[in-house]
């Protein structure tokens, strides 16, 4: 065998695979195939004998991963322009107008039409309807700032980012000291003298909890099993997750178990609880900066754990990472948990979640309409 | 009082409408006080609204002249309140350029409820799509690179989720 | 229709839409050409046009950079509106023929207008940049009604604030000195301060800060400053009645002014300024004017000056207060007099002048008279002088309860007992209560008054004893003119206090009637008995011995045998019925009638009322016409001193003879029953003619009976008091006893002192350091 460094493993077109190296790539697939259904044991029997037979063979599958995504990205591509649909271009250069894209089209489909929207609507008008977005749908919000230049720029400027400040801020729940220490209030109109009127540097300023999803930790460790560790012992690959779910009214609720996520999240509510095994309620605070309290009470013991509201780049406010975890008595006496194995949780949005609570706004925001209306225009 | 007022249109279509109703636009209402309008003063012109959107206008404040809009001071929940049924529908038989000729009149001529029903109305074509079907929806075109596009999805993802 | 510039070209914009602005605010040579519709949608639309179009263009720049676009925006249009406005402003000049004051008001007025219609043609601007600009915290980008506001303010006001303020209070002085001025103008150009007042940071919220800084104090400085200056001038010339007259129209007037052109927020100072110049300045000549008034009974004249004091709350106390004296000393005066009308009558009569003299000679009728015209004068002044003003009333009950206990008759001078006033209002309530022969006697006196004057005794139970006493007379003699009067004044007395006030009371009542059913029972079981029946008709009085204020002391009288029966039997039935109960007879208080066939042959037997003493020293005369008298004191068991006073008035009026020469005292001296009585009436009653125990007895024994349930009563606080506060220091006691018995009578320190002394020596209190008590229990 070649000395090779892990660096130098790749895996393009012109890579010729050793015996072994196609072995033990193919034994890899498999346990990843294997865990993927759930078949745990299974896999790690065969991740074992995989990387026992190539010790580079993780980077291997990922580099191949890596290969065949840009392979399918490319046949996209030619497919796209092979169909000659619009909105595609493989040059850097564009500007705004929306007429220039006429040129050269063989088709007269809807395709030919000007872009209303943005010819007609000023600039004020695009920014009304993007409020309206922001406060009723903000995945729709998010999908039409991408839809292009113009339409990003409207969507985060100090008008969006006022709007987006007062839906998110006023439902965070704080601990009464903060607020105390800080003047919270849920007046965001005040709060944001503190940062100069400057809406987006308070926005990124203080973190923030979401609530349309749920958190996700995941846990991988390699225990030690058995009395020997030789090469040869079975090596235990424990994975685990833990969940947590934010509500508004100041609860979270928690969950920890290796099943995945696939089966969890789909019914993860405090109403089915009792479904879950060893699922926890507990009290949540949030200090300005970003600091999350959470707190549970059985009989005996008291248990907190502290985390931190972390920007994952550019997603905001997409981590919680661990600052501590303990329990304590009635006099204080504190028992802390070891971290060094815990990993962040990322926040994981879930449809079903961000659409009811779409549905719910609504549906609040129809009953006052309604009596609103019925007050004032009785038929 | 069924005073008569006198408008004209940018293509020069005159038009007479009860005062009552036309004044559900704070332009002309202000107008009308501001400049002591009677009788025998001159038609309105109103040299950025045609006459075909401006039917249309009328016919909606024909239609709400005895309603009374809530005076929301919020703007959070006039943003949040759902669309009256009858705008609704109202709105949906136009066709785009239509829409968006109604809304750019609603707000020349400042009339807040049929602003707010023509935005919301954009608003709806909007919701539940993804960003391909927004611009195949309104003709938009995309003038992110691939690149770009990544990256200012990546920049903008946060605001999906609250 | 010309043309709207519809491109974004700012020259273009401004050079379209400067006429019509011109047409808007004013300032063409022809002002009174209002602004067409045409001209104003063109205004509209070319700022509307503007402002869409350079914010459409502004897609392709980077993210960030879009609030400085929109600064681009409305930043131009706003700032050639701003400059525009500030050139317009300062050009405006006065005419040479009109007054500053003038010039403004002609001047503002247009430009309200103006800017109200600036306002609605630059909607658009106002709507969308100028809300945007706010909420991203420029505090000095407005809307246009309000940016022209503060140009106004700005450009014009400040700069000429002096002058303008100057005319301004030029023409309220004029007004002052009656002439005619165009309060109109005053009240615009003031209105105008009120509308320049703007707070930058909240828009919306009213500010006074204008109206109050240029106007409002140098307002109050000149109003104060004038109307100090006119009343005391005035003064100087005209009397105090004059002048309160003067005071009082000037308010009303000014009060009108404020109406008319000030901001409400004005209206407290400046009647503050009033008062102060006008009432609290002259209060001391008003005061040494008002006992005069008094004197002279000038209603009118004393509404008024109540009236302006009353504007200013702390003027009435002292006022209240020469009231308060004025009444005491008309009291005391009133009493006074009639002191020296006794006194003379005394000296006429050559007897002594003396404090107890005087209470023995008093009439109780024209006392209470005397005190409840003083109250009913000057109740009628509160009324109305003062619309019965509590301060007032206050000061009338004080002086009332000072007349009405120490006044020259109830304390004598040198005199340490308590007021006689209480014991003087029980004897005319027993005057109002006895029955009398004369209807008229009683015809101006009344419940009422008792009640008023009972009212303000500061020692109500001192009354409640003499009452008391008074009472038990009456219906032990059966004296009482009407039953329903004493229970109404009983119920009264209970309402004024409290049931335990009248307990006693209540109780004696009850014995009455108790006693009447004795009677009853026993007319029942003497009628079943042929010898009873025949005897004397019975009433028997059953008295609970706490109750009435009667003591016992025993003797050795001997009923009559003519009577035994009848008392044997009454004992056995009462017995019978509350089995272990003791009777104590009250032979001295017992009374009957009896018929005396003395009178000349053929003629109606005398009916004589005698007491039970004087019966019993009669009968035995139906045997023998003479007895010695020590005869009669064996048969009767009297001692000497009842019998001498019993039979004083029997040889006084002729039905016995005396031995001549020798003393009643002397047990041999011989008694002789006449044969024929000579009397002109019929019915004779010789029991009122027994000397009672001596009046001062009396009232000693009265005095003693208050001091002691006094001392009972304080104690009984002083115990209840500590029980529940356990431990108390000397000088919190003796206020919680005086806050408690007040209503009763007032408690002097010296006599808790003891009181709260003996209860340490009994050991119900323990004394510590530091003049604290402990509670024992």
């Amino acid at each position: 065998m070649s000395q090779e460094t892990i660096d130098q493993v790749q895996y393009n077109a012109e890579t010729q695979l050793t015996e072994k190296q196609s072995q033990s790539l193919a034994l890899y697939e498999e346990g990843a195939y294997k865990e993927s259904h759930g078949r745990l044991k299974d896999a790690i029997l065969c991740y074992d004998r995989a990387i026992k037979m190539y010790e580079y063979v993780e980077r291997l599958y990922r580099k191949k991963l890596q290969y065949e995504y840009e392979q399918s990205v490319k046949e996209r591509e030619l497919l796209q322009i092979r169909q000659g649909l619009k909105g595609v271009s493989l040059d850097e250069q564009k500007d705004g107008s929306s007429e220039e894209t006429q040129e050269g089209e063989e088709e007269p489909s809807e395709e030919i039409d000007p872009c209303w929207l943005l010819d007609l609507l000023s600039d004020d008008l695009l920014l009304e309807i993007i409020s309206i977005l922001i406060v009723t749908d903000p995945h729709a919000h998010y999908n039409f700032s991408v839809s292009c230049k113009k339409i990003a720029s409207l969507s985060f400027t100090s008008t969006t980012y006022r709007l987006i400040s007062k839906a998110i801020f006023p439902g965070q729940i704080y601990a009464p000291s903060a607020i105390k220490l800080n003047n919270i209030t849920p007046d965001q109109e005040l709060m944001v003298k503190n940062w100069d009127f400057n809406w987006e540097m308070m926005l990124n300023d203080r973190p923030y909890l979401k609530f349309n999803g749920v958190y996700i930790s995941r846990v991988n460790y390699i225990s030690e099993g058995g009395r020997y560790t030789s090469m040869y012992s079975p090596l235990k690959l424990v994975t685990y997750f833990r969940y947590m779910r934010f509500y508004k009214d100041g609860t979270v609720l928690k969950l920890t178990t290796v099943d995945e996520p696939d089966t969890i999240v789909p019914h993860f509510e405090k109403a089915n609880r009792e479904s879950f095994q060893d699922a926890h309620i507990s009290q949540f605070t949030l200090e300005l900066d970003g600091h999350l309290i959470l707190r549970r009470n059985d009989s005996k013991y008291e248990y907190i754990e502290e985390l931190e509201i972390t920007n994952f780049m550019k997603k905001k406010c997409h981590r919680l990472t661990w600052v501590s975890s303990y329990y304590q008595d009635e006099e204080g006496d504190r028992k802390y948990f070891c971290m060094t194995k815990e990993k962040p949780y990322n926040f994981s949005g879930v449809r079903h979640i961000r659409e009811q609570d779409v549905e719910s706004q609504r549906l609040r925001e129809l009953e006052k309409f309604t009596q609103a209306w019925q007050r004032l225009n009785p038929q | 009082m069924t005073e008569k007022i006198r408008l004209t249109t940018s293509d020069d279509q005159e038009f007479i409408v009860e005062r009552n109703i036309i004044e559900r636009s704070v332009l002309i209402k202000n107008l009308l006080n501001d400049t002591g309008y009677d009788e025998d003063s001159e038609a309105i012109p109103l040299p950025n609204v045609r006459s075909s959107v401006f039917k249309k206008v009328i016919e909606w404040a024909e239609h709400h002249k005895d309603t009374t809009f809530p005076d929301d001071d919020d703007e959070d929940a006039r943003k949040s309140a759902p669309i009256d049924d009858w705008d609704k529908d109202f709105l949906k038989v136009v066709d785009q350029e239509m829409l968006y000729e109604i809304i750019l009149a609603a707000n020349f001529l400042n009339i807040r409820p049929l602003l707010d029903a023509g935005c919301k109305t954009v608003a709806e074509m909007i919701r539940g799509k993804s960003a391909d079907e927004i611009r195949r929806t309104f003709n938009i075109v995309n003038d992110f690179s691939p690149d770009e596009e990544e990256a200012i999805k990546r920049e903008n993802e946060w605001a999906e989720d609250r | 229709m010309t043309n709207v510039p519809t491109n974004s070209d700012l020259e273009t914009t401004w050079t379209f839409v400067e006429p019509g602005l011109k047409l808007i605010i004013g300032g063409g040579v022809d002002d009174n050409e209002g602004v067409n519709p045409k001209m104003y949608m063109n205004v509209y639309s070319a700022i509307y046009n503007f402002c869409i179009t350079k914010s459409s263009s502004s897609g392709n720049l980077a993210p960030n950079s879009g609030s400085q676009s929109s600064l681009l925006v409305g930043g131009e249009i706003y700032n050639k509106l701003k400059g525009y406005l500030s050139l317009y402003v300062t050009s405006l000049e006065k005419n040479p023929g009109e007054t500053f004051l003038e010039f403004y008001v002609r001047r503002w007025s247009r430009f309200t207008i103006g800017a109200g219609i600036l306002n609605h043609v630059f909607d658009y601007m106002n709507r969308y940049w100028i809300q945007k600009e706010r909420s991203d915290g420029r505090r000095d980008i407005f809307d246009v009604n309000t940016l022209a506001l503060l140009t106004w303010k700005d450009q014009l006001f400040i700069p000429n604030s002096e002058v303008l303020i100057k005319e301004i209070l030029e023409q309220i002085k004029l007004q002052r000195d009656n002439q005619v001025v165009d309060t109109a103008k005053l009240a615009t150009a003031i209105k105008s301060f009120v509308a320049l007042g703007i707070d930058v940071n909240d828009l919306k919220k009213p500010n006074l800060a204008v109206y109050i800084d240029h106007f409002e104090t140098p307002f109050l400085a000149a109003t104060k400053q004038y109307y100090t200056a006119e009343s005391s001038e005035y003064l100087a010339s005209h009397n105090v009645i004059d002048y309160m007259k003067k005071a009082e129209q000037r308010i009303n007037e000014e009060e009108s002014r404020e109406t008319l052109y000030l901001d409400e927020h004005s209206k407290k100072p400046l009647t503050d300024r009033l008062n102060e110049a006008l009432i609290v300045a002259h209060k001391q000549v008003m005061y040494d004017k008002f006992n005069e008034l008094l004197d002279q009974n000038q209603i009118d004249h004393i509404s008024k000056m109540f009236g302006l004091f009353n504007r200013v709350q702390s003027t009435l106390e002292p006022l209240s207060d020469l009231l308060s004296d004025y009444i005491k000393t008309q009291g005391n005066k009133a009493i006074e007099n009639l002191k020296n009308d006794i006194a003379n009558d005394l000296t006429k009569a050559n007897l002594p002048v003396s404090g107890g003299a005087i209470l023995k000679n008093v009439d109780p009728k024209l006392y209470i008279r005397t005190l409840i015209q003083v109250h009913k004068t000057f109740d009628g002044v509160v009324t109305a002088a003062f619309q019965r003003n509590p301060i007032f009333v206050k000061a009338l009950d004080s002086a009332c309860k000072g007349y009405i206990n120490d006044n020259s008759i109830a304390k004598p001078s040198g005199y340490k007992g308590n007021s006689r006033t209480p014991d003087i209002l029980a004897k005319y309530s027993d005057v109002l209560l006895k029955k009398s022969k004369d209807a008229d006697a009683v015809g101006d006196m009344s419940l009422d008054d008792i009640m008023t004057i009972f009212r303000f005794l500061n020692d109500k139970d001192a009354f409640e004893t003499y009452y008391r006493r008074l009472l038990a007379r009456r219906l032990i003699h059966g004296t009482s003119s009407s039953e329903e009067t004493e229970e109404a004044i009983v119920h009264r007395l209970q309402s004024e206090n409290s049931l335990e006030y009248t307990s006693k009371i209540s109780k004696m009542f009850q014995d009455i009637r108790t006693s009447h059913e004795l009677r009853t029972l026993f007319k029942e079981e003497a009628s079943k008995d042929a010898e009873l029946a025949r005897a004397a008709d019975f009433e028997p009085f059953i008295l609970t011995e706490m109750m009435w204020p009667f003591n016992h002391t025993p003797n050795k009288f001997q009923i009559p045998t003519d009577l035994e029966a009848s008392f044997l039997k009454l004992q056995d039935i009462y017995q019978s019925k509350h089995n272990g109960r003791v009777l104590k007879w009250q032979w001295n208080l017992c009374r009957g009638d009896i018929r005396a066939n003395l009178s000349k042959p053929g003629k109606v037997p005398f009916t004589f009322s005698m007491t039970l003493y004087q019966i019993a020293i009669c009968l035995p005369f139906n045997e023998t016409d003479t007895y010695t008298v020590g005869n009669l004191l064996e048969l009767t068991g009297l001692d000497q001193v009842s019998f001498t006073s019993a039979i004083a008035p029997l040889i006084k009026f002729k039905l016995f003879t005396q031995e001549e020469g020798s003393s009643i005292e002397d047990p041999n001296t011989k008694i002789t029953v006449v044969k024929e009585f000579k009397a002109k009436k019929l019915k004779i009653n010789f029991a009122a003619l027994v000397r009672g125990i001596d009046n001062s007895k009396e009232q000693e024994e009265a005095e003693k009976e208050i001091n002691d349930d006094r001392k009972m009563y304080l104690k009984a606080c002083i115990v209840r008091i500590m029980k529940t506060r356990k431990s108390l220091a000397h000088n919190m006691l003796i206020n919680e006893v005086i806050q408690q018995t007040h209503q009763r009578f007032s408690a002097k320190i010296a006599d808790i002192k003891k009181c709260v002394d003996e209860l340490v020596d009994k050991e119900y209190l323990a004394r510590k350091e530091n003049q604290t008590y402990d509670y024992l229990a």
